[in-house]
Parts: C-alpha cells; structure tokens; sequence
C-alpha cells in the first residue's frame, strides 16, 4: 500500500516526502542548538550598565586568571589527542584484518566509552592514587619509598581523560583502516614493499584522511573536558579548564552573560582547530575521492 | 632484485582453511613464456592457487619451486613476481606515473632507470600523457592498463593475473584480450591467469587447467579442453549443453561401430573406445553441433526421417540470438535438448534433428 502510494506521489513529492520527514530533527536543532547558541551569543554581548559591548570578553580575556584557562585547557587536550592517536593508528593498523578474541578486545575497549567519566575517575583514583596499587606495589617491591603523585594533578587528568577518549578514537580508526581494499596493500607488497614501507608509503597516506578526522572529534571531546578536570585534576589550580571557568561564572557568580560569553571564546577556539585540522586535511590528500576501496 | 626468467615453475599445493580443503594436491608444471589459464567456476580454488603464487596466503602443504629454487618459503616482495589484480588495485593517492614507479622506488633503482622504464611500460600499454591523472580519474579499460604496466615495469619474471577483464564492459574486453596475448607474445613473458570465463581461457591460453572444487580436472590445450572433455564437469564447463547417457545396444561386424539407443533415441557411432553391450556411455555433443534437417519452414527434400542418428522432437522454446536462435527441443520420453541453429522456427513445430557423429563427444567415466 505504502509503495504504490510512493509511486503515485512521484519522485518530486518524494523530496517534500523527505523534507516533511526531516521536520522532527530540524526542530530539535531549532530549538536544542540554534535557540541557545543565538540566546548566548546575544546575552554575551548584553554587558553590565554603562559598560561597552565587548565587555564581557574584555573582562575575561584581560584578566589573566581567566585568560589562562585558554592554555590550560589547549595544554590538555593537544598531548591527549595526540597520545590517543598515537595509540590508536599502530592499533588499529595491526588489528586491519582482524585478530583472534576480536570481540573480547573490542568490548574491553568499548567499556570505558559506556561507563561514564565518574566510574572511569574512580577507577583511576584506585588504582594510580596515592594509596593505591599502583604506588603500593613499587613501594612494596622497593622502587619508590614515597608513592608518586599521579592523580589531583595535571597527570591525572591526562591519564582519565585519554583512558575515557582512547577508546573512541581506536574504534572509529579500525573502522577506517578495515575499509581500505586489502588488495591495495597486497599489490604493494608483490611490488616488493616491505611491511614498514607499506605502512609508511601506502597504508599511511590512506589512512591520513581518517587520522586527522580522529584528531578534530577527540579533540573537540578533550577540550570540553570537565568532570574529569574536577574529579581528577586540580581543578583550582593547574587543570581549570575554560569549562569549569564558564561553569563558575554561570553556576558560582551567576554571571549568566559572562558565563555566555566564555561559552563563545571556547567555542571559537574549538573552531579555529578544526579549521586548522581540515585545512591541513585538503592538503595532505587527495585521493579519497577518488575512490578508496574500489580501484 | 631482479631476477632471471623462469624457466619452469613446480607447483604443488594444498590448502586449507580450517576443516576446508580448498585446493587438493594441486598440481601444476608451467613451463617457461607458456601462457597457462586456471578455469574454473567461482569458489574452485583458482584464486587461492593465485595467491599462493604470489605469497599472500600459506600454503598448507606441498611446495612451489622455480627453476627447482623453493619459492614458497619467500615472501611476497621476495619472489619477483608481478600480478594484476581484479580491481586493480591501483594506489588512489598516487599519480599513474607514481602508481607505475613505486615498485621501482621501494627497491631503491637509480633514477634513470626508474624513469626509463616507467616510459618503456607506458608506451606498451599506449598510456603516455596520463602520468599526473590520479586512478579515479581514470576509465576502467585504462586503469587496468595501468596496473598492467605497474606490474611489468618490474619486469617479473612471472605475471600474475586474476580476473583482469572480468570488470570491463564486452567490447573492452575483446580488445584488452588481444593487447594482453599480444603483450605476451611480444615480450616472452610467463603467464598464470585466472578467469571463470571459456572464451578467455581458449583464446588466450598456450594450455587450460580446468578445476572444480580444488581439484584439477583436466590440463590440456584449449583444443583438447575443448574438444575432448575429460569428464562431465569440463564439458559442461565448455558449453556441452546436451547430455545423454546411452545403453549399447549392438556392435556391428567390424567391432567399431556400436549402436546404443535410449527410450527410442538411437545414434550409430564409432568414436565408443571398446564398447560392449549392456554399458551405459555417457555422451555429450554442443548445441551448434546439432542440425535441424527438417522443419516446416524447410522446403521439403527427400525423406530424411530414415537416416542415421536423427531424432523428431518438437519445439518448446526458441530465443532469438540475431544469426541464431537458441532452440529447446523436446524429444522422445519429454528428453530436452538445446540447438543453436538458423534455421527458422517456431514454438510447437515438428522438426528432425541430426547428430554428427563426429560431433559427439564420449565422455570417460
């Protein structure tokens, strides 16, 4: 009945068809994005009386302070991403074709993403804590006499936040590489590529366009970062990121046009790096286009 | 890393995949510039035979030697070997002129040699101009040259084919197969190739090895694969349509001739390797091997339904080819038969059939 009612409607009312269907999620964007970007935006440029229209960035790009929430937070989520990428390119690339207890791996790496940052943080706590496993056992066994400081602190944060984010980034590069035509690496070895310069000359550049899509998603991820940077971090201090600052403003002094206005500054931040990330991305390749499972 | 033209290549394979036998005790002796098709339907193992060649998959047991050298044990960018892929599977993010050089470059050739024979190969293949387009930008025909001439700029000392053509539209294909035969006459190159289609295999091949199910089922020139089938699977396989199982009825005086009949069908032959009475012998014969002698749209000539090996039928179905028509027969006890012939008819005529007896192919148990 459905179909031939299709039929009849033709292909042009086909589209309306599509565009009515479309409707729902284009109110859900009206009204759960577009509403509360524009609201913000207008409110960060509502300043107090008698101030100037830029007042609420003013303020808070001059206060150093605040200003250096900016670095803090650049200074987690660049190592992070960068770490979470590093494991995750030799991963994927050597899991391509698959290995034994595929599942079982998979499902250990997909756990982190389901529990939830407070799980993960406890975990951390622990284990990596001062008085957990980890420092117990190397004080036991005689390698340290004081245990090492690795969480409430800058490492801390680093180690939960790419714990939580490692995971994500693995899983959407394994889907990359498992996608390229194994018979483009196979012709290279017959052309008497060795496995490094397979890797290096061929499977690389492939996988690049993947690569720096991974970089702009765990990045946007890494430098929102928040529970972690509190439960983790020293969020007082070192690891008090642009986030906590606008959760502060917004939450602690009520300030809901500065706090709109942090919103904005991180999220112009967060544009100019993925601007930056997929400029880089044009450049480096052009193939993908062209067709990269079928040659 | 270059190495000396085969002389002979020794195959011998078994491979397995878990429980699977994929290809069993497969064995092959490809002599040196011969051109030698595997053919056989998809999943026979011919692939796997290819791959093995090649190095990208282990051999379960047996061994491959060249020139009585173990190749098997080398790995793939060890053994010299070149091989063209069925999509190609050319680099997208390299230019031609890269695509053609990389094997050149990874094996650190001097630049001039590099560059002398990346022009030498894309002069063979008639792809000057092309070298800065990127594979997408490509046609299928031309982008099978181009893994053609990637392949023979390292001048391997054994070509590997699987499936070349088997993505080209018809036309492309016919031309692509006379540049390939050429190609191979021309520079004295060893060739293994793999298709599922007869018509390459015949017109390509110095010899055909046929396999069905991992085994080997008959090696032979595409004359004799063609002519004499040594089971019902290659003649099957090389478009016998027609097959009948006969009981020897007679054997005339001079002990050659035998008579063998089935539900009324009789046929008088003398190509029945020692037959004797009471066997059941299987034959086959082609559809264009079968004559019509008698149809209403045939001016009448002299009676011919007294004639030796001829058959009524009646016609069930025919399909116009153009030349042709492809024509299903029924003959006696609801028997169907297919005959490719000219002559005009029509659904229901009554038609006599002649078999040549020179066209009929017995078929060995």
């Amino acid at each position: 009945m459905l179909r031939s009612y299709y039929f009849r409607l033709g292909f042009k009312n086909l589209d309306r068809m599509a565009l009515f269907l479309l409707l729902p999620s284009l109110l859900f964007l009206i009204i759960f994005f577009l509403y509360p970007f524009f609201y913000g935006l207008i409110l960060s440029f509502t300043p107090e009386k008698g101030k100037p229209i830029y007042d609420n960035f003013y303020v808070f790009l001059t206060d150093d302070w605040q200003r250096s929430t900016i670095w803090k937070t650049i200074r987690l989520a660049i190592p992070i991403t960068i770490l979470a990428i590093l494991w995750s390119v030799p991963l994927a690339y050597t899991m391509r074709r698959g290995i034994r207890f595929e599942r079982v791996v998979t499902t250990f790496l997909i756990l982190p993403v389901s529990l939830g940052t407070v799980l993960i943080a406890e975990g951390v706590l622990g284990f990596l804590g001062g008085n957990g496993w980890f420092n117990q056992f190397l004080i036991n066994i005689g390698l340290i006499e004081e245990p090492l400081r690795l969480t409430y602190n800058y490492i801390g944060v680093v180690i939960g936040l790419f714990l939580k984010n490692f995971p994500f980034c693995f899983l959407m590069l394994l889907g990359y590489v498992s996608g390229i035509n194994p018979e483009i690496e196979n012709s290279a070895r017959i052309l008497g590529a060795s496995p490094r310069q397979v890797f290096w000359r061929v499977m690389l550049p492939l996988m690049a366009p993947g690569i720096t899509i991974a970089f702009a998603l765990v990045f946007v991820l890494d430098f929102a970062v928040f529970p972690t940077a509190i439960l983790l971090g020293q969020p007082a201090d070192a690891t008090r990121t642009i986030a906590i600052a606008a959760y502060q403003m917004a939450f602690e002094h009520y300030d809901m046009p500065k706090a709109s206005a942090i919103a904005m500054i991180m999220a112009v931040i967060q544009i100019i790096f993925l601007a930056i990330i997929l400029a880089f991305r044009k450049r480096l390749y052009r193939g993908t286009s062209l067709g990269i499972a079928k040659g | 890393m270059q190495k000396e033209a085969i002389g002979t290549l020794d195959i011998q394979i078994t491979k397995r995949f878990g429980k699977k036998t994929v290809l069993d005790n497969f064995t092959l002796t490809v002599e040196g510039k011969e051109f030698v098709t595997l053919l056989g339907p998809s999943g026979c193992g011919k692939t796997t035979a290819l791959n093995c060649l090649a190095g990208l998959i282990d051999l379960s047991e047996g061994r491959i030697l060249a020139d009585g050298e173990r190749l098997d044990t080398l790995p793939p960018e060890k053994r010299g070997i070149g091989m063209v892929f069925q999509n190609y599977a050319l680099f997208p993010h390299m230019p031609v002129l890269k695509n053609i050089s990389f094997g050149l470059e990874v094996q650190k050739r001097p630049m001039d040699e590099i560059k002398s024979r990346v022009e030498e190969v894309l002069s063979l293949v008639r792809l000057q101009g092309f070298e800065e387009r990127f594979p997408g930008q490509l046609s299928g025909g031309q982008q099978q040259r181009v893994a053609i001439a990637r392949a023979l700029a390292l001048r391997p000392r054994l070509l590997l084919l699987d499936e070349p053509l088997s993505n080209l539209d018809a036309k492309l294909r016919q031309d692509m197969r006379a540049e390939l035969k050429n190609l191979h006459s021309e520079l004295g190159l060893t060739l293994v190739y793999v298709t599922h289609d007869q018509t390459e295999a015949l017109s390509l091949s110095d010899r055909v090895a046929v396999i069905n199910e991992g085994v080997i089922q008959q090696i032979g020139t595409p004359m004799e694969i063609f002519e004499s089938p040594a089971n019902l699977f290659v003649a099957d396989f090389m478009g016998c349509q027609n097959f009948f199982t006969l009981k020897v009825k007679e054997i005339e005086s001079d002990g050659k001739i035998a008579v063998l009949e089935q539900d009324g069908l009789e046929l008088r032959l003398s190509n029945i390797p020692q037959p004797k009475i009471g066997d059941d012998i299987t034959l086959t014969i082609r559809p264009d091997d079968i004559q019509v002698v008698d149809a209403p749209s045939l001016a009448s000539q002299a009676p011919v339904g007294e004639r030796d090996n001829t058959t009524p039928g009646v016609v069930s179905v025919v399909q116009y080819l153009g030349k042709e028509n492809d024509i299903d027969v029924v003959i006696q006890n609801d028997m169907k038969i297919r005959v490719r012939s000219p002559v005009k008819v029509e659904r229901g005529d009554k038609i006599i059939l002649y078999f040549d007896p020179e066209r009929i192919i017995f078929i060995p148990r």
